[in-house]
């Protein structure tokens, strides 16, 4: 019996789409219907994984539509985790002399609308999935835009590890100094002691100094 | 005001619907054609087309002021009675004024019918005769104002002649290469010129008068005002320096200086209302489109069903195009030339980049309308595309000629220059020129590419949903929430905040 009630609480996680009866997946589903009726749920039970798949068409007033394949991947963290969003059939291109990171695609045609860090995504939020949507259907509008002139429309941060010191010096109030010394520390190339000296040059200790905000941003970027 | 694909469907189906039979046969007679043609009762000419061109009337037209800009609308509107009489006075050559477009006269000599020696002569002659009506009787008359001096072009062969369907003036139309090569061929200031098809037809003695500038490209050379007497004599032409002389003099005392008047415009011009007494100086856009390829197309029609076929894909092309220009974006549409039309914007009044995105949007609908409804009412017009040419400069509006049988015109530099961009444009492109181009919005101006072979800034696939993309990256680029609205099949993102949507902060984007 012993072993039987262990093997019982030990036993494979059910995925997210299973979980209390599939309650997230059903209200997941009605949100879609509701306001994407064109996008369609496949489940690969084998992979446990869930896509959300199907044709996004960009509208303009004047009623040339645009059609764009989207496909949305379910992590298996989901709704922890935001879902990652694909250029199905990769319509969009790099534009000639440039690189397919300019339009903020990876070259398996993952879009990135933003810095992790920085995500809205709110796992307890029901609308949730709609405003991620939203956000891919502006994403979308953005790359139109883009494919007509090469612009990137709108903001963006650089890409990879750049990016990441971008936000950093953002969040330091647009201190350069400031951001070229800790930025190794927040982003993993180096490590000060709580009691050392602060590396911004303030001959404090670091623990009293900047190590509450290397801490908060290391937080703010590892919890994506 | 602007394009819809939906409405665009629905009123091509529409004029497709009633349009009626059409009917082409060759012309075997003589007729007056412009009581004879109609939209759908065409005929196959056999004829010489002659352009003649003036080409210092733009210059003069967007640089002249007070009373000088009068003294240019005067000579003008001189010049084309003068020249309009002797085209289509029986006793002088007894031709048809197909128009003027602008300062460039378009003649037909289709009689005797297929007599291809006599056309071609007076083709020629009426090219001779009107070098000597410039030099030797308007620019005497005309002393304060710069000398002028002419160029043109002629061809011979098939045309297919129609008309449009407005009532009152008429417009004549024709299709095929003569009508196109005539004016293609047109030259330097002074120079005359005609096609191998003409060389070839022309009786012994004018040939004589013609050298080739290039392959199957003659030029008239020097005659003695003597020779041009005997010419006219040799081939029935009766016209003398003296007649023109004197009808140039009545017409300066029917319509003296003091009686030429022009206005700026507040709101759009009724160009019904124009005349010698009554013409506008605006600043304004001048837009051409050209359906490219169409020359090719109707020249292959070989049966008269693939005549009927085309026929029927020109007049859908021009009606749609006229209704984008008139009703989509309130211009102007002015002319049509063959299978080109001529489109004017001049308002707001002095606002240069106002008056330039208007052209620009229009441009957008036209292409728009070709790709995504004609060719779906059509799908016979898949090899077609519109290559279309704007600037903007001071013209002159107005409208010349007897009542019944009036052009038209816009005269000035950004005429001229528009009308050359769309020249250099390949189907499906739109081409700004540089002074144009330099007026556009920060935000259209990427649309647009230089090309300095052509000295254009040239943008292809220019629809009006990219138009629209054009204004909404402003939204994008400060920062602005936009508003997103689902429908069963469609989403739509749109500027500012909208009531049945959800409004969107734009992310700041980024990529691993």
């Amino acid at each position: 019996m012993a072993a039987r009630w262990f093997h019982q609480k030990a036993g494979p996680v059910r995925p997210w789409y299973q979980r209390d009866s599939g309650v997230r997946l059903t209200a997941d589903k009605a949100l879609v219907a509701e306001h994407f009726p064109t996008l369609a749920f496949r489940i690969d039970d084998k992979a446990q994984v869930v896509y959300l798949e199907g044709p996004l068409s960009i509208d303009s007033n004047c009623g040339i539509d645009t059609s764009i394949e989207t496909r949305l991947v379910f992590p298996r963290t989901y709704p922890q985790s935001e879902p990652s969003a694909y250029d199905a059939v990769r319509r969009f291109k790099p534009y000639p002399g440039k690189d397919i990171k300019d339009r903020h695609l990876s070259s398996s045609g993952l879009c990135c609308f933003w810095l992790p860090p920085l995500s809205p995504w709110s796992p307890l939020d029901p609308n949730a999935l709609r405003d991620f949507i939203d956000q891919l259907i502006v994403f979308w509008d953005r790359q139109l835009i883009y494919d007509d002139n090469g612009k990137w429309p709108g903001p963006a941060f650089d890409h990879d590890e750049k990016g990441y010191r971008q936000f950093i010096q953002e969040e330091l109030n647009d201190d350069a100094g400031l951001t070229n010394a800790l930025a190794p520390l927040v982003l993993g190339g180096l490590s000060v002691g709580r009691n050392e000296d602060c590396p911004c040059g303030s001959r404090r200790k670091f623990k009293k100094c900047h190590l509450r905000n290397v801490e908060d941003l290391r937080w703010r970027i590892a919890r994506r | 005001m602007s394009w819809n694909l939906q409405k665009s469907l629905e009123r091509i189906q529409k004029h497709l619907a009633d349009l009626g039979e059409i009917q082409v046969e060759k012309l075997v007679k003589d007729a007056d054609l412009s009581a004879l043609l109609t939209p759908t009762n065409c005929r196959q000419v056999y004829g010489a087309h002659v352009y003649v061109d003036v080409p210092n009337f733009s210059e003069l037209a967007s640089h002249a002021e007070g009373e000088d800009f009068r003294r240019v609308i005067q000579a003008i509107h001189l010049y084309h009675r003068e020249v309009a009489r002797i085209v289509e006075g029986p006793e002088i050559f007894d031709g048809v004024r197909i128009h003027f477009q602008g300062p460039k006269l378009h003649a037909l000599f289709f009689r005797p019918i297929d007599s291809s020696e006599d056309l071609a002569g007076k083709a020629v002659l009426l090219q001779i005769v009107l070098r000597q009506f410039v030099d030797r009787v308007f620019n005497p008359a005309f002393p304060l104002l710069p000398g002028l001096t002419i160029s043109g072009g002629a061809d011979l062969g098939n045309a297919i002649g129609t008309k449009n369907g407005l009532a009152g003036d008429r417009e004549l139309l024709f299709l095929g290469a003569p009508a196109n090569y005539a004016a293609k061929i047109i030259g330097a200031p002074g120079e005359m010129r005609l096609t191998g098809a003409i060389f070839s037809a022309l009786p012994r003695r004018l040939r004589k008068l013609c050298s080739p500038v290039s392959e199957g490209v003659y030029q008239i050379g020097a005659t003695t005002s003597a020779e041009i007497v005997e010419l006219c004599e040799e081939m029935s032409v009766g016209w003398n320096s003296n007649d023109s002389s004197e009808r140039l003099e009545e017409d300066k005392r029917l319509f003296p200086l003091k009686s030429v008047e022009y206005s700026e415009a507040d709101s759009a011009i009724d160009l019904d209302s124009l005349s010698v007494t009554n013409n506008k100086r605006v600043c304004a856009a001048s837009l051409f489109a050209d359906v490219s390829g169409f020359t090719k197309y109707v020249d292959a029609a070989q049966t008269d069903e693939d005549k009927k076929r085309a026929l029927k894909v020109f007049h859908a092309i021009r009606k749609e195009m006229a209704h984008v220009v008139k009703h989509d974006f309130s211009g102007l549409r002015v002319q049509y030339q063959g299978d080109r039309i001529q489109a004017l914007f001049h308002l707001p009044k002095n606002e240069d980049a106002a008056i330039l995105k208007k052209a620009v949007e229009t441009a957008a609908g036209l292409q728009s309308s070709m790709e995504y409804a004609l060719k779906q009412c059509l799908p016979e017009a898949e090899p077609l595309g519109l290559a279309i040419g704007i600037d903007l400069d001071v013209t002159l509006v107005s409208k010349i000629g007897a009542r019944g049988q009036r052009d038209r015109i816009c005269i000035g530099n950004g005429v001229e220059s528009a009308a050359r961009a769309q020249e250099k444009s390949a189907g499906g492109e739109v081409s700004l020129t540089t002074r144009a181009y330099q007026l556009l919005d920060e935000h259209f101006q990427p649309q647009f590419n230089l090309d300095e072979k052509r000295n254009l800034y040239v943008a292809s696939k220019f629809y009006s949903d990219r138009f629209e993309r054009a204004a909404k990256a402003a939204a994008y680029g400060a920062s602005a929430a936009v508003t997103v609205r689902t429908a069963s099949k469609t989403a739509t993102v749109v500027r500012g905040g909208e009531a049945g949507g959800r409004q969107v902060v734009p992310s700041k984007s980024w990529s691993r």
